[in-house]
Order: structure tokens, then C-alpha cells, then sequence
């Protein structure tokens, strides 16, 4: 740990084996109604330098797929399954000390809300100088260096200035970008994102993923984005994961997934949200139903309750991720694809 | 006119001596079968005039008339009446709904207390406005709103608001707290309530792809200041303001997402491209500046083109096309 | 685009037909909350039972209650019939409970007791939640001068110590029941009118309440049918615990003489006459002692179950 320190943010941004790897994750939380897979027999890596977006709707399990990988779960109540083996180490396999060495040195979370991840009464600057000094063990002065650096990389022009503000007197912009700083603070290799843009202005949010994407492809962090939104992944990502109760039911390069999906979910999903290129008052393709009870799931693809593309097969027997005849590193778990593509949204993926 | 908005604005009392100027002299209006969508970001006055609108909170000038009569200077029982004219649509599908009341009572509620029906003929009307917004009548009305999923609780709540036959629906940030799947249903089935009723609606929203799908006008807003408004499809192909562009720049993915063809060339180099740009774009501090909002256009300190003028002078609203107004010294056009 | 109008139907029925209760469709900032797979998980906040625990302590306040109300028509011997019995006697089949020093049935003591504590703590509770209760949820709807003058009210009444004041009004004349009543409701005012008042203001600037004024109902209506129901159980909850403050106050009172005055049997000043014979016979001190020890129980439990209860719920939202 102590070696890693002195290095700046963007150390061995290349390397051969992907960074992250999760094998068949399976996260099943024992209720009072009985067991509930939350994430289901989910696969994929990462590798540094990249971003990744799970996208999904509320109750997807995409949340719970962060915290699984995380280990924020309370092992009591939830059973996590498979393989997360990140830069060569199996993740479930370390015991609670191990990982909490992991946490915040090379693994570092951001939330939703700045304002609740921050302590308010704390001098901003001090909560990013926290991480060095506790877990790097650096002198205070040292720390204090380190964290305006980390601050000026999350774009906060006068650093020396805004370290000894509060949380309440900066913009929300400005906060979110201090909890990056935060998670960026101890060098990590892999950062995970939970809905970072969500309560932000539009305008905001732009510059948030630009800086998300900025640090990941300068200092080589692997960024693990959770969103709601697909327009919002398709702009800043390298790949997107769609879940869908649980599960992973398209993943592939965000060119591909946007302007190509073959899951039907991810297209209804797309044709779902309104467009400027649509002309106002155009009807917009609501997908009917709502996400499936996690409890009541049917032996078939979970989508087919809402889906106008099932047929008796859907609903019996449940659809593998299957690689694409095109691309064959995108995968996708749907009985009758899509199969035209939407070329308007092939345009909203930047890379 | 359903709604006639005239020179309003409201200062909010902030402890001792000072005041929040949320809405600093906004004036529109809006027709019946007319939906005017109300964009800006948090803590720019929507949500305050909104408010407002339904005489929730007072304004500290200017005037408000619904339907012929005013909100702003009318008293007691009058105001009431006035009142009934304009109904709200809250943000949080939840906690807009009284928690201990049966979803029918919540329907019955506005009705006995406008003593509309006949007590007997309440419990149908409201299964009827139930079926009206996509819900089984039988199945929902006994719930309580924690049992009812968002979509259906906003369902709901359109429901309540249709009860006392409003000529006015504000909707504030309706489909924010919705997934995307469930945004679209809900999208649609206000477009079609209001094309149904001839409603006049107020759409008031932070996201600027759901305002261009539901709004026939749009009004941008800013520190509590209109900057734009007009057609919408004339302002989302060539915005005026460059608070507009950049808000239209700031969609993600949007400089793809829209066939640029219509901009000339000078609007394209304007709108700073937020996927390069490093510089920060918010104010220092966003949280004091409603409080000491800056002198002139507000939006000066922000604004690539902004000039000794822009500092002193506010701009006032002027007609560049038909329909089309911006409050700017330098418009993009 | 796919056309119009039948697709409608399709947007909207499937969800509308959806049988299930779950929120997890929902607003979705819950799922961004700390757990999201509690979200999935959670069952109906309105369908949480307080249990079992919760019912019999309830119960046993209420078989208090009940023979305080109906002891005169309980097979008791006079509670202040003298040598009801040999004195100082232990349990018998006659005497449920045993004999005091003077032969009073004990029993009967303890049961014509209670009725002093019931009737000065909730009648005192009842008036100061009723008058406080009242005037902290018009307070605070309609906050400005009103709620300025009522809560420099309540400071002035919190200023006063409430022993010293018990205690000189104890001086100056003799106690009787109407006036202990009167003395705990006027101490109990001030707190149960802030707790009303910060319960109505954490709910007036609710969206619901805020959709009834936009309704154009009025403010009596407003105030009773949105707000009260929804500040009615913390405020009971609270008052519960007053309650037994009040008991407590009350048996403090008795002990040092200055309750109802004697013979009539009260708690506080059975434990105060048992006194004297603790070393001899503790018995006649501890069975006043534990009766009172149970009744707080029962009620400090009860009233913390229905807070969490109804206080989760409005977590909730």
C-alpha cells in the first residue's frame, strides 16, 4: 500500500488481462417471502482505461450488482455467489479486512447524491485529504497536496480555494465533483458509479461524464457507471450492460447496444423515452406493464409479460446471452431479436 | 386566455433581511388545448411559479388570471373558486397522496369539498376519473397509496386533479420520480387527457427531451427570469439564447441526436461543446445567487458572449420571429 | 411512430390489470437508496402488525383500567375499613393480597389506589393533549404571530419548575383530585403542544396538503382531515408516555403527603406508609410498587410500539 502512494493517479494504464472479471454472480437476499435473486448468474469484465454502463430500470438489480461486486452487502442477509477476480484477486473469497484495505485504495465508490455521501460538516478538502492520510498513511501536509491535485483532476479550477468550503456552500455540480475527487484521491484502478449524474442539471451532467470518461481514459480507471438512463450511457461509455430483473440481458460495445439492439427490452426501452428528432406531441412507444415481481418470476424470459414480440416459447423457456452473428462481442438473450437498426440512436454513442 | 401570467414576481423571505428572488417579472400566457412547457434547472423559480399559478405561495407583484379571474387580487371564497380552475400535478407520485386515505376517498375528497355531486354519485364519478387515467377502478380503489406503484399513484394523482373539471392542469416535473418505461405511459396519457378535455397545461420540467415531446410552447427560464420562449419546435431548431443552446447542447448525446442542417453557422460555433470543455460553465456558487442575483441579464456571469452591456442593462424580452421572444442583448440569431 | 390510438390501449392496460402491491415499479429514486434489494423485498408498510407484546401490554392496561372503574362492584371489603382482617397479614384466601398495619384489605387498597393515579394522569393527559394538542397543530398551519405568541407561551410554561410549583400550590391549600388534575394538565401543555406543533409542521408542506389547499378545501378542513390523522398517532404516542410521567409525578406527590389527602388509599402513599415497616413487612410497600412498575411498563412499551410502528411508516414516504 505504501509503495503505491507516492504514484500518481495513472499508473500501468495498459495491461493484458482484463482488470475486472465477474463470473456468473449470483446475489440472492433471504427475506421473509423466501430467497430473491437480486442478481442473476450475471458475467462480464472490464478492462482499465474502459467504461462500463448497467442500465435498468428500478428494482433491475443493477444497484445490487455494484454492491455485490463492492461487497456492501451484509453477509447475514445476502448470499453472493460466482467469481469477481479483480487484478488477479478473488474478490468474494477475501475476508472482511482484506477488502476494506480494497475499498478506497483501488476500488472507490461515487453516489448519487453528493450531498448525503459528504459530511456536512466537514471541510471538503479535509474529506478528500482523508483517504491519503488514512489509508495510504501520508503525512498531512503530503495528503493536503494530494488532494488539491486530486481536486484540480475532478475539473475544480481554483482547488486551493474550495478546500476549505463546505459542502453546503458549493453547487451541486461542484459537490459531485468532490466526492470524484474523493474516489480518485487514493488512485484507484476501478471506480463505481451509482447513478453519479441523477440529480444534476442536464447541463451539469454533461461535464460530469465527460470527467468521468476524461479520468478514466487518462489515468486507466475502469468505471463501472449505474443509470437509469441510456441516453446517458450511450454518451459516455465504451460498453453498456441492459438488466432487466436481475439479469444481464444485452451487453456489447455502446455502439452496438444503441444503435443495434436485439434484445427487445433494450429497443422498447429506446423507442420508449421521447427524442428531439421526433415531432412534438408524437406518441411514444410506451412499453405496457411493469417491471416483473422479483418473486413471481415465470420459467421464460422475464420480458415477455410486457413484451409484444413473445410467443409460448418466451414464456417457457428462458433465453441465453448469445453473441451476435455481427460483433461477436455483443451479446444478447432474446428468442426473436430485433433485428432493423436504429440509426438514430447509433449517432448518440460517442465512441 | 386560460392563463394570463402578468409581470409576476415572488420574493421568498429568507431569515432576517434577506430574500430568495425566485421569480423576478415573468409574464405568458396560455390558451385552451394549449400546453406550455417550463424548463430551467433546480432552483431557477419553475417549481415557485408553478406555486404561484395555484396560490400556493404569494406573489410579491404582478397578477395572475385564470380563466377571467384573478388569483392575485381576489380573497376568502372568490379566490377559492378561482382556484378550482387550476390544479396541480406534483413531482413525487407518493407523498403527493394523503397516506391514510383509501385511494377512492382521495378521489372523493375534492369533490365534497366542492359539494359537486350529490354524495351518492362521488363514488362512481371517481371510479369513472379512475378508468379515465388507465386504472381498474375495482382493483385500486380500496388501496392506500404505499400499495400502488409510482406510475399508478401519478395516475392518481391526475385522477384528483381531473376531479373538480379544472380548465387548468400544471403538471410539476410529473414523470421525474418515473422509470423510463413508465415516464412514456404516462407522457402519453396526459397528452391525451388534455387533448380530450381542451385543457389548457402547464408542464413545468427539467428535462428537455420529455418538454419537446408534450409541449406546443416552451419558456425557458433562468435565476427566476424568462429567456426564451416560443414554438417549440422553432425553439429547439434554432434556440436565440445561449443559455438555451447551451441547455440544448447539454442533452446527452444531442449534438448527434438532431439533424443540425437548419443551424447557420454562427449558432454552431456558439453553444460551448460540453464534451471538450473544461472550463466550469456553473456559477461560483449557485447556492447565493437567487438570493443576490447578478446586476443586469442574469445569466451574464455565465455567458460567452457577455459584455459591459449584459452587465448593466437587463435585456428586455423581444420578438425576433413571430412567436418566437428572448430577453438577450446578444442573441444567437 | 405506430399509430395512435389502439396502441394506447396497449400502453395502459397491462399495467393497470398488474394484481400485484409492490412498490418496486415505482418512484425511482427508491431504488437508489441504500438497499435496493430491501426495496424489492419490502411488504406493504400498512399491513406491519404491531404484535403480540404490543397486545398484552395494552391488555393489562386495560384490566387495570377497568377494575379501577368497576372496583365498587368488586367483592372488595372497604379499602378504608379498619381491621378488615388480622393486621399485617400475609396472603390468604380472604384477603387476596394480604392486611396493612391497620387490617385494611390490601387488595382493595391497591384497586380503589389505582383509581386515583388513572384518573390524575389521563385525565390530566387528556386535557393538556386536547388544549396543547390543539393549539400546537393550528400553530403550526398557520404559523406567523399565532404560532409566535404560543410558543413564547410554551417557553414561559417550560420555565416553571414543575415540583416547586406542585409543591407550593400544596403549601398554600388542601389537594384534592380536580386540582391535581388541573396542576398536571397545565405542566403537560407546553410539551405536548411543541410535539404536536413539530408534527404538524413536518407534514403541512407535504405535497398531499399542499394538493388539498391547491383543491381549494379550506383551512378547518385542511386541518382536520389532512393533517390531524396524520399527526394523531405520534401525538397519542407521546401523550402515552406522558401519561406515566404523570403517574410517576403523581405516586411522587402521594409519598411526600401532598396527593389526595388520606384515608383514601393512592399509590404513592401506600409505598409511603408501607415505609415504615419495610424491614418488618416489605410486602406492603412492594405490591403498590410493582402494580405501578407494570402499569408504566405496559404503557412506555405501548406508546414506543405505536410510535415506531406509524413512525416507520412515515419513513416510508
Amino acid at each position: 500500500m505504501k509503495a503505491r502512494a507516492a504514484t500518481s493517479f495513472g499508473e500501468d494504464a495498459t495491461s493484458s488481462a482484463p482488470l475486472l472479471r465477474v463470473r456468473s454472480l449470483t446475489t440472492s437476499y433471504v427475506g421473509e417471502r423466501g430467497s430473491l435473486r437480486v442478481v442473476d448468474d450475471v458475467s462480464f469484465s472490464l478492462e482499465g482505461g474502459k467504461v462500463l454502463s448497467v442500465v435498468g430500470e428500478s428494482g433491475s438489480g443493477k444497484t445490487a450488482l455494484c454492491r455485490s461486486i463492492m461487497r456492501l452487502f451484509p453477509t447475514s442477509k445476502v448470499h453472493v455467489d460466482g467469481q469477481v477476480i479483480f487484478d488477479d484477486q478473488q474478490l468474494l473469497e477475501l475476508d472482511d479486512l482484506e477488502m476494506s484495505e480494497l475499498w478506497g485504495t483501488r476500488i472507490a465508490m461515487v453516489f448519487q447524491d453528493p450531498m448525503s455521501s459528504l459530511n456536512p460538516v466537514m471541510r471538503v478538502g479535509n474529506q478528500v485529504a482523508e483517504g491519503p492520510r488514512r489509508r495510504l498513511h501520508m503525512a498531512r501536509s503530503a495528503a493536503k497536496e494530494r488532494a488539491i491535485s486530486a481536486l484540480k483532476s475532478a475539473g475544480i479550477a481554483d482547488a486551493k480555494q474550495r478546500y476549505s468550503r463546505y459542502p453546503h456552500e458549493l453547487s451541486g455540480g461542484l459537490r459531485q465533483r468532490v466526492a470524484i475527487a474523493i474516489a480518485i484521491a487514493n488512485g484507484p484502478k476501478l471506480i463505481l458509479a451509482d447513478e453519479p449524474t441523477t440529480g444534476l442539471d442536464v447541463t451539469v451532467q454533461a461535464q460530469i461524464l465527460s470527467l468521468v470518461n476524461q479520468l478514466s481514459h487518462s489515468a486507466g480507471i475502469a468505471v463501472i457507471m449505474v443509470t437509469h438512463d441510456l441516453a446517458v450511457a450511450a454518451s459516455a461509455s465504451d460498453d453498456i450492460a441492459v438488466m432487466y430483473a436481475g439479469r444481464v440481458v444485452e451487453i456489447g460495445p455502446a455502439r452496438e447496444v444503441i444503435g443495434h439492439p436485439r434484445m427487445r427490452y433494450t429497443e422498447a426501452l429506446l423507442l420508449a423515452s421521447p427524442r428531439l428528432y421526433q415531432t412534438p406531441h408524437a406518441r411514444l412507444n410506451a412499453i405496457a406493464g411493469r417491471p416483473p415481481d422479483p418473486l413471481d418470476l415465470g420459467p421464460g424470459c422475464a420480458f415477455s409479460p410486457r413484451c409484444p414480440h413473445a410467443d409460448s416459447r418466451c414464456f417457457e423457456e428462458r433465453p441465453e446471452l448469445t453473441a451476435s452473428s455481427e460483433d461477436q462481442r455483443h451479446l444478447y438473450a432474446c428468442w426473436h431479436p430485433a433485428s432493423a437498426a436504429l440509426d438514430e440512436f447509433a449517432k448518440l454513442a460517442v465512441k | 386566455m386560460i392563463l394570463e401570467v402578468d409581470d409576476l414576481t415572488v420574493e421568498l423571505p429568507l431569515g432576517y433581511r434577506r430574500k430568495v428572488h425566485a421569480v423576478s417579472g415573468v409574464s405568458f400566457s396560455l390558451r385552451q388545448n394549449e400546453t406550455l412547457g417550463l424548463v430551467g434547472e433546480s432552483g431557477c423559480g419553475k417549481s415557485t411559479l408553478g406555486k404561484t399559478i395555484v396560490g400556493l405561495v404569494k406573489p410579491s407583484r404582478g397578477s395572475v388570471t385564470i380563466a377571467g379571474r384573478s388569483i392575485t387580487t381576489l380573497k376568502g371564497r372568490e379566490l377559492r373558486l378561482a382556484r378550482r380552475n387550476a390544479q396541480l400535478v406534483f413531482q413525487d407520485p407518493l407523498s403527493s397522496l394523503n397516506p391514510r386515505r383509501t385511494i377512492l376517498n382521495s378521489l372523493i375528497e375534492p369533490m365534497a369539498v366542492w359539494n359537486t355531486l350529490e354524495p351518492d354519485q362521488r363514488a362512481p364519478r371517481a371510479m369513472e376519473l379512475l378508468e379515465e387515467v388507465g386504472l381498474d377502478p375495482s382493483l385500486i380503489k380500496g388501496r392506500f397509496p404505499s400499495q400502488l406503484s409510482g406510475g399508478q399513484c401519478q395516475r392518481v394523482s391526475i385522477a384528483r386533479a381531473l376531479c373538480v373539471s379544472p380548465t387548468l392542469l400544471i403538471c410539476d416535473e410529473p414523470v421525474s420520480a418515473l422509470d423510463v418505461s413508465i415516464q412514456a405511459q404516462i407522457l402519453n396519457l396526459l397528452h391525451d387527457i388534455r387533448e380530450q378535455r381542451k385543457l389548457a397545461m402547464l408542464f413545468i420540467s427539467h428535462d428537455l427531451s420529455v418538454v419537446h415531446n408534450i409541449s406546443d410552447k416552451i419558456a425557458v427560464m433562468y435565476m427566476g427570469r424568462l429567456c426564451e420562449t416560443g414554438q417549440t419546435a422553432a425553439v429547439y431548431k434554432q434556440p436565440l439564447h445561449p443559455y438555451t443552446s447551451l441547455l440544448l447542447d447539454s442533452i446527452p448525446g444531442t449534438q448527434l441526436d438532431e439533424p443540425q442542417s437548419g443551424e447557420s453557422g454562427e449558432s454552431e460555433a456558439s453553444g460551448p461543446d460540453p464534451a471538450t470543455t473544461t472550463q466550469p460553465l456553473e456559477p461560483p456558487s449557485d447556492v447565493s445567487s437567487a438570493i443576490n442575483p447578478p446586476s443586469g441579464c442574469r445569466y451574464h456571469p455565465r455567458c460567452p458572449y457577455a459584455d459591459a452591456t449584459c452587465e448593466s442593462e437587463q435585456p428586455p424580452m423581444r420578438e425576433l420571429r413571430s412567436g418566437h421572444f428572448v430577453g438577450c442583448h446578444h442573441p444567437l440569431a | 411512430m405506430p399509430e395512435g390510438t389502439e396502441s394506447h390501449q396497449v400502453d395502459i392496460d397491462p399495467d393497470t390489470l398488474h394484481n400485484d402491491a409492490h412498490g418496486h415499479g415505482g418512484a425511482r429514486a427508491r431504488d437508489k437508496t441504500s438497499a435496493g434489494v430491501m426495496e424489492a423485498n419490502s411488504q406493504e408498510p400498512g399491513k406491519r402488525v404491531l404484535g403480540p407484546a404490543f397486545w398484552i401490554a395494552v391488555g393489562w392496561i386495560a384490566i387495570i383500567a377497568l377494575a379501577a372503574i368497576f372496583a365498587n362492584l368488586l367483592p372488595l371489603p372497604n379499602p378504608n375499613l379498619t381491621g378488615a382482617g388480622p393486621a399485617m397479614a400475609g396472603p390468604s384466601l380472604a384477603h387476596l393480597l394480604g392486611t396493612d398495619e391497620l387490617g385494611r384489605d390490601l387488595l382493595s387498597r391497591l384497586i380503589f389506589g389505582t383509581r386515583v393515579s388513572l384518573v390524575v394522569s389521563f385525565a390530566s393527559i387528556a386535557i393538556g393533549t386536547a388544549i396543547g394538542g390543539s393549539l400546537g397543530i393550528v400553530a403550526g398551519y398557520v404559523g406567523g404571530v399565532v404560532d409566535w405568541m404560543a410558543n413564547a407561551l410554551a417557553y414561559i410554561i417550560l420555565a416553571f419548575p414543575p415540583l416547586l410549583l406542585l409543591l407550593a400550590i400544596a403549601a398554600f391549600s388542601k389537594q384534592t383530585l380536580p386540582k391535581l388534575v388541573a396542576e398536571f394538565a397545565f405542566l403537560s401543555l407546553a410539551p405536548l403542544f411543541r410535539v404536536t406543533r413539530g408534527a404538524t409542521l413536518a407534514v403541512a408542506n407535504r405535497e398531499f396538503v399542499q394538493a388539498a389547499v391547491a383543491s381549494g378545501a379550506g383551512r378547518f378542513r385542511i386541518l382536520t382531515r389532512e393533517i390531524l390523522p396524520s399527526v394523531l398517532p405520534s401525538v397519542i404516542s407521546y401523550a402515552l408516555l406522558g401519561v406515566a410521567i404523570v403517574i410517576v409525578g403523581e405516586g411522587s406527590l402521594a409519598f411526600l403527603g401532598l396527593s389526595v389527602a388520606l384515608p383514601t388509599p393512592s399509590w404513592g402513599n401506600m409505598i409511603a406508609e408501607g415505609r415504615t415497616f419495610l424491614a418488618v413487612d416489605p410486602w406492603i410497600s412492594l405490591i403498590p410498587s410493582l402494580a405501578m412498575f407494570s402499569l408504566l411498563l405496559a404503557l412506555n412499551f405501548s406508546a414506543d410500539k405505536l410510535g415506531e410502528r406509524f413512525g416507520s411508516r412515515e419513513a416510508k414516504l
